[in-house]
């Protein structure tokens, strides 16, 4: 199938697995080889709709910066399409659709401090956006990067976040609620939780804020920066919702009117305000 | 890999309790099957069964004895995928239903007499007693959705069933509402989809044999046929005619406890 | 300006007989007492002509409930591309043609939804005029003049028929219909008359001016939970719904390997599994949140393509809903403030 023959929106594109890394837990890191310029060139904060034939498909996140040619999509074991793609093997194949949504918006963030907050699995798409950023590290400002989660052993890309910690043009805060596992990890993991962080750093009114977590975690989180002085339209959440389509047209990612697809994943706090249905942040 | 040197996946078709009507939706469709698969078990259909390990294990009929329970955790031990099919095995079906009204003892009393030997257990779905990878419901259950669970658990996939309610299959088919044109006590609102809205499609009131959708709405679904005339009683023993279990029936509004305990 | 002929009903199997030389031909037929559905005729006998509204609305031609999108077979991905045949829906009142005009954007919003125009670019759309009914609204909607999504309309002149001419497709039949008169002074008066006596018909409906402002305000009213608690979850109300466009993407997997199909079903918000997330994390668990998403959509609209509330006053949730919680107007006018609602 070329893709000159292409209608259908809901094409996939055959992307073949390049390799399999285990991650932490029920956490794989799997990258694809794919051919569109469009798959190769996600934007931080962008999602995929990952498709395993016969299983079903599900969005994932992007969790690499732009690197072209390769496409790295962290997975959680958790429902029947992640399963079937935890059975498959390097050189099998999968479909892919998108890029999809509005990432992080990197443009603006260009030339400012920036803070990333990642709780649990969502530090798969603030990967994706240190990642660009420490591609052009003298475009932007300060950046903190804040990374909690529930127990020590949940820490995913131990061995990049080593890397990161050594650098000084970054403060990278890290820590867990819980020090569980059979030795302690070999990077500097604080007991505490992400909003403990948040207020250990320097983060403060000039900073742009980029957040993905649990639904649980914002609220939290954004009254923590808003206390560090944080205005909100600063705010960036990354929301989840269940995105069958991506395109706009199945209706299941709508929140309270807006498309999770479309208009977001990445919302603005000051957007967010104005719908009902938003769990992760108070009216 | 070369298909001809890997062994077929096996399968058992089994039964417990049940009218062997899924045995006979299995059985129709088995030569589709056949070239993707060995028959080790299917006391129905062949003679020659063993007893050896299996890939998938279809069973039928609810656990309503010492023998049916027996079998059952040996047909859990042996079997890397179990299915339950229809009612009988997902929900209890009428057997169930009948135990959630009278004890057991008395009905066995009251049809073999109170010396009886037999020895029976309160009937229940599988779950009840057993983990069970797959629950596919019916009465009978959907070819359809039989070959493509299979298809999905031959892959190692656990399938897609969702369980909406009978209404959508209904409007889908553009039938008239015979609960609203007609007043006739139908459960397809709180009712698994999967038969096609069979009985509403022919005018008549779905009763249920699906067993419910998911997240039904009972309460709702009893106030509305009170108010439509229908005995408090007889809606709830509708209701649970077979085999929706009493946590659907919990923190329900619609008075009918003292009603059907008296 | 829009070209507009008169017939004779005497001449209108002559006139059905064109519309059948172009392709299948669907109209409302009765199926009972009370319901009416949009079946393929042969015949013209068979039009209800008074239907008001069918079970399902004439978004099933286009957008049908279960289709396929793409097969698969050992590796190769082929996208399904429907029979070209060419369908013409006869009989459309205008809040279907406001709803298949609210479909049109929706489908139409890029990326384009190929598999809904191809077969709407395919089909021939005859409108037809109406009187109102106790459940009829869409005055209040601001629907009940066609202005899109068909291209020929009826007006029904007792003896007459007077056919509008809204697009290339439908003046392209014209050559065909000899029986059409060019409409002269008389016969608009005699248009203009019927119109309004149509627009004073009406029973039902509300002041539409603060829908939009009432129903934000009133997200919290209480109305919400007494009709949650009543609420089946059955779904009713959106397949019926001539907007409601939301599916399920379903594979269907094969017995052999690396075979299948992907397919879209309808899918309904009010179903508890719509808005859960892997893991099981559910975004409206229970019936009064699906309800109230439901009703905002068509009240007050969302951010989709078409960014205005999508209700068009047909009635049919109203009819359909076995509950009796999805009378509209009824909502509307207590969430306003009237109190002569119920509750």
């Amino acid at each position: 199938m070329t893709a000159a023959s292409r209608i259908t929106p809901f094409m996939p594109e055959r992307a073949v697995i390049r390799s399999i890394i285990p991650m932490a837990q029920d956490n794989t890191l799997f990258q694809f080889t794919v051919d569109s310029e469009a798959l190769a060139n996600c934007l931080p904060g962008q999602f995929v709709q990952l498709w395993v034939p016969g299983v079903g498909e599900s969005p994932i996140s992007v969790c690499s910066g732009r690197k072209g040619g390769n496409l790295e999509l962290l997975v959680r074991k958790v429902g029947r399409v992640t399963s079937a793609l935890f059975q498959m093997q390097e050189g099998d194949w999968v479909g892919i659709r998108g890029p999809y949504g509005f990432g992080f918006p990197m443009d603006d963030f260009k030339g400012k401090d920036v803070c990333l907050i990642a709780g649990g699995l969502g530090v798969a798409p603030i990967r994706s956006v240190f990642q660009y950023i420490l591609e052009k590290r003298e475009e932007f400002g300060r950046v903190i990067i804040v990374y909690g989660m529930r127990h020590s052993n949940d820490l995913l890309f131990r061995p990049e976040f080593k890397l990161l910690l050594r650098r000084r043009d970054l403060e990278v805060f890290i820590a867990a609620e819980e020090l569980t596992g059979p030795e302690l990890p070999p990077v500097s993991v604080q007991l505490g939780r992400v909003t403990d962080l948040i207020n250990m750093s320097h983060v403060g009114p000039s900073f742009e804020t980029a957040v993905c977590g649990p639904p649980v975690m914002y609220k939290y989180v954004v009254d923590e920066l808003k206390k560090k002085g944080v205005p909100e339209s600063k705010i960036w959440l990354s929301l989840e919702r269940h995105m069958k389509c991506g395109i706009g047209k199945c209706g299941h990612c709508f929140i309270g009117g807006a498309l999770t697809c479309k208009a977001g994943p990445v919302f603005n706090l000051t957007a967010l305000k104005m719908l009902p249905e938003v769990v992760e942040c108070c009216q | 890999m070369n298909k001809e040197s890997t062994l077929l996946p096996c399968i058992a078709v089994e039964s417990l309790t049940g009218c062997a009507g899924e045995l006979l939706v299995i059985l129709e469709n088995l030569d589709k099957l056949l070239p993707f698969v060995r028959v080790a078990s299917f006391p129905f259909a062949q003679t020659a069964n063993d007893d050896g390990p299996v890939d998938i294990a279809f069973v039928e009929g609810s656990v309503s004895n010492p023998h049916d329970l027996e079998k059952l955790k040996k047909i859990r031990s042996k079997s890397r995928w179990l299915v339950a099919v229809g009612n009988c095995a997902v929900w209890g079906c009428v057997q169930g239903g009948a135990c959630a009204k009278c004890k057991v003892s008395d009905m066995l009393a009251a049809v073999y007499g109170s010396d009886s030997q037999i020895e029976v257990l309160e009937s229940k779905p599988l779950s009840d007693h057993v983990a069970v990878d797959v629950k596919l419901s019916g009465c009978p259950i959907n070819t359809t959705q039989f070959l493509s669970v299979t298809a999905s658990l031959l892959k190692d996939h656990l399938p897609y069933i969702t369980h909406k309610p009978v209404c959508l299959e209904c409007k889908l088919n553009e039938n008239p509402c015979v609960l609203i044109e007609k007043n006739l006590p139908c459960l397809g609102p709180v009712t698994a989809a999967g038969c096609g809205a069979l009985c509403p499609s022919m005018g008549a009131a779905c009763y249920g044999c699906w067993g419910p959708c998911q997240d039904p709405q009972m309460d709702a679904m009893a106030t509305i046929l009170h108010e439509k005339g229908y005995d408090p009683i007889d809606v709830i023993n509708r209701l649970k005619s077979f085999g929706a279990p009493d946590h659907l029936f919990q923190r329900m509004s619609f008075q009918y406890n003292q009603e059907t305990q008296a | 300006m829009a070209q507009s002929f008169v017939f004779s009903k005497a001449d209108f199997d002559s006139f059905f007989r064109v519309l059948q030389s172009l392709g299948e031909v669907s109209a409302p037929i009765r199926v009972s007492d009370q319901s009416f559905a949009f079946k393929q005729i042969n015949d013209p006998r068979e039009i209800a002509w008074d239907a008001l509204r069918t079970i399902l609305p004439p978004k099933k031609f286009f957008y049908p409930p279960k289709e396929t999108l793409l097969t698969y077979k050992d590796g190769q991905i082929e996208e399904s591309v429907s029979d070209n045949k060419f369908q013409v829906i006869f009989g459309v009142h205008p809040c279907d043609l406001h709803g298949l005009g609210i479909m049109d954007t929706i489908f139409e919003a890029g990326p384009a939804d190929t598999h809904y125009l191809q077969k709407r670019n395919h089909s021939l759309i005859v409108g037809l005029s109406c009187m109102p009914d106790k459940f009829c609204f869409c005055q209040s909607m601001g629907t009940s003049c066609a202005t899109r999504g068909y291209d020929l309309f009826l007006t029904d002149l007792d003896d007459d028929f007077f056919l509008q001419v809204e697009t290339p497709a439908g003046s392209a039949v014209l050559p065909q219909l000899p029986m059409l008169r060019p409409a002269e002074d008389a016969d608009k008066e005699r248009y203009k008359d019927y119109w309004l006596r149509r627009e004073k018909a009406f029973t039902n409906g509300f002041a539409p001016d603060n829908l939009r402002a009432t129903m934000d305000m009133e997200w919290n009213n209480s109305l919400w939970d007494d009709l949650g608690k009543r609420c089946l979850s059955c779904g009713n109300c959106t397949p019926v719904c001539p907007t409601c466009y939301c599916f399920d993407l379903v594979d269907i997997a094969s017995l052999s390997d690396d075979e299948g199909s992907r397919v879209r079903e309808w899918d309904s918000c009010q179903f508890v599994g719509f808005a859960q997330v892997a893991g099981d994390y559910n975004f409206r668990p229970s019936p009064v949140d699906r309800l109230k998403f439901w009703y905002r959509h068509k009240l007050h609209g969302f951010d989709d393509a078409f960014a205005s509330r999508t209700c068009v006053g047909c009635g049919r949730c109203t009819v359909s809903c076995p509950a009796g919680i999805d009378d509209l107007v009824q909502v509307v006018k207590t969430l306003q403030g009237q109190k002569e609602g119920k509750e």
